[in-house]
């Protein structure tokens, strides 16, 4: 359904298919569960989160670099519309069901990510602590508004820590790919004062072990959640211990690095 | 007719949202404050909100209930104009730097995203549900519009309904709804909703073809840049629509263009003059008027007041303008 609402046949022709985080889709699923809405409702409203979502991760792909061919100028105009649309499409979708009050939730989740993201670009930070902080606020607001929103207190602090815990893993495997993503770029600028946008293979060493550190840290506290929360434990412990597999990610090794 | 002088009459009422705007993208970070501030005080027509006082006028006037919805239309115009600049990689826009140009595109799609949300924040604040069916509507319709513009540069086989249809989701929407939705935020009549609606549609309409004639017709001065804009990014608007159904015109533009990628001013010119020749700029001045014919009919429909009066006036000054 998803992706039958996302497909504009000439936006797909220059720009990739928008990815759709499907950890984020099984959380959210979750908490509209445990709302108890009308099946429709439930759909649009899970639709209407993504959307918000997608919106928002395909205008981070904006690049900051001169562009100096045809393809790629149109890959950019489309990118920027593409994120436009996705937008409009969620607040469509829920005026068409009235739902103000959640139009008002999302809309004011938007604004606080940006002010969030705005902080986590433009901050020259002179402690590590505070970009993973930030980092954590920028994947926290939106569940937590939608978690305050339906009254799913249990959700809040966990829907926070998976999704910071996933996307430290996600930057993980970038920087992996990449030889440097823009959190390893961030961790590098504050811990080495790096400066210049080409790492040294050896610099992206040291800023991946602080990583390490940080999501094993992340992972321990994700354990407590789960205990914490046996009706979660059920729905997400297996989910959760299968992608931490995937990763590769020797855990009592990085604890001793970390 | 100024501008100005026709705005007289809302001049306390547009000095309260001026203030109102600046109080809304007052973000806590201060790239973001700076960035929505640095566009409200390039200035601009403030058309959307003039339209939605006005149209107010036909209900229940009523400024702190009128304001949410004047802020939120001049909000979402700003927006789009932030995230046009990074599409069309502007560096100045109305004699200032662009937010992009002065900060990056990372801060422009941040900001326009900001000032996006902070719109749709204040349009909630309605109580009737219509005010988020009629402003998503037009906001989603805008942005087919905009997609629409950039698969239809250097189509040479677009026609005048397919320019009509971009146009009236790019531009008319958006100025139509302001209109409604000042009848409705004022709880006028459905049918003074609908002229209203109406009107301002036939305004818009009105108000891209004059825009899409002073890029032909406009000096450096007046634009701020110079004449053919619109072509050297392979826009294909009315003018040229109309040059093109003449017999032979169209092989000449196209060739003119072969090599659309590297077009240059030198290209422009020649299209330019083609255009003027072929009598693209009359055909397009009769066909605004037109709409602008259709405007004033639907303020007929309406009682009469020094509101209607206004809104004539501002039609009238959006037809004969020059920049």
């Amino acid at each position: 359904m998803l992706q039958s609402r996302l497909s504009h046949s000439y936006l797909l022709r220059f720009i990739d298919f928008p990815v759709i985080d499907e950890e984020k889709l099984y959380v959210f699923y979750g908490m509209l569960e445990q709302a108890k809405l009308e099946h429709r409702r439930k759909q649009d409203t899970l639709l209407s989160i993504m959307l918000v979502q997608i919106a928002l991760d395909t205008h981070e792909l904006i690049s900051l670099e001169e562009i100096d061919n045809e393809s790629d100028r149109k890959n950019r105009q489309l990118t920027v519309l593409a994120g436009d649309y996705f937008s409009s499409m969620y607040y469509h979708l829920l005026s068409k069901w009235e739902d103000n009050e959640l139009i008002r939730t999302l809309s004011e989740a938007i604004q606080e990510i940006n002010e969030a993201k705005m902080s986590f670009y433009q901050t020259d930070y002179s402690a590590i602590e505070p970009v993973f902080e930030n980092l954590k606020e920028i994947e926290s607001i939106l569940v937590r508004k939608v978690a305050e929103h339906y009254g799913l207190s249990n959700w809040k602090s966990f829907g926070s820590h998976y999704f910071y815990m996933n996307r430290l893993l996600t930057e993980r495997k970038q920087g992996i790919i990449q030889s440097g993503s823009f959190m390893i770029q961030k961790i590098a600028s504050t811990l080495l004062s790096v400066k210049s946008a080409k790492l040294s293979t050896n610099q992206v060493s040291k800023a991946k072990i602080v990583l390490d550190s940080y999501i094993a840290y992340a992972k321990k506290e994700m354990d407590q959640l789960l205990q914490q929360h046996s009706e979660l434990h059920q729905l997400f412990q297996e989910r959760f211990e299968y992608n931490w597999g995937m990763t590769g990610i020797q855990e009592k090794k990085m604890a001793e690095e970390g | 007719m100024k501008l100005k002088t026709i705005y007289a009459s809302l001049k306390k009422d547009l000095s309260f949202i001026e203030t109102e705007l600046e109080q809304t993208v007052n973000a806590h970070h201060p790239v973001l404050r700076d960035a929505s501030n640095h566009l409200l005080k390039a200035g601009g027509k403030r058309i959307r909100p003039v339209f939605v006082l006005l149209s107010g006028k036909f209900g229940h006037y009523n400024l702190p209930l009128m304001k949410n919805v004047a802020v939120a239309l001049e909000l979402i115009h700003m927006a789009s104009l932030v995230h046009d600049d990074v599409i069309d990689d502007a560096e100045m826009r109305r004699g200032a730097k662009t937010i992009k140009a002065k900060w990056d595109n990372r801060v422009a799609m941040y900001t326009g995203d900001y000032i996006f949300a902070r719109a749709i924040e204040l349009v909630t604040e309605l109580k009737d549900p219509a005010a988020n069916r009629i402003l998503s509507h037009a906001i989603l319709e805008m942005s087919i519009g905009e997609i629409e513009q950039i698969q239809d540069q250097f189509n040479w086989d677009q026609n005048v309904r397919d320019y009509f249809r971009r146009i009236k989701r790019k531009t008319a929407l958006l100025i139509a709804t302001s209109c409604e939705l000042g009848a409705v935020a004022a709880g006028a009549s459905k049918k003074e909703q609908l002229h209203l609606k109406q009107f301002g549609y036939y305004v818009g309409m009105s108000y891209q073809i004059t825009d899409d004639i002073l890029d032909y017709t406009g000096t450096v001065k007046q634009l701020g840049k110079p004449a053919g804009g619109d072509l050297l990014q392979g826009n294909i608007t009315l003018p040229v629509l109309y040059a093109m159904n003449q017999k032979n015109e169209k092989k000449k533009i196209m060739d003119v263009f072969s090599d659309e990628v590297h077009s240059s001013q030198e290209q422009v010119d020649q299209v330019l003059s083609i255009v003027k020749l072929s009598g693209g700029i009359e055909h397009s001045r009769q066909i605004s008027d037109r709409y602008l014919q259709k405007a004033f009919y639907e303020l007929e429909q309406l009682p009469a007041s020094s509101a209607r009066t206004s809104l004539r006036q501002i039609a009238e000054y959006i037809g004969k303008r020059k920049h």
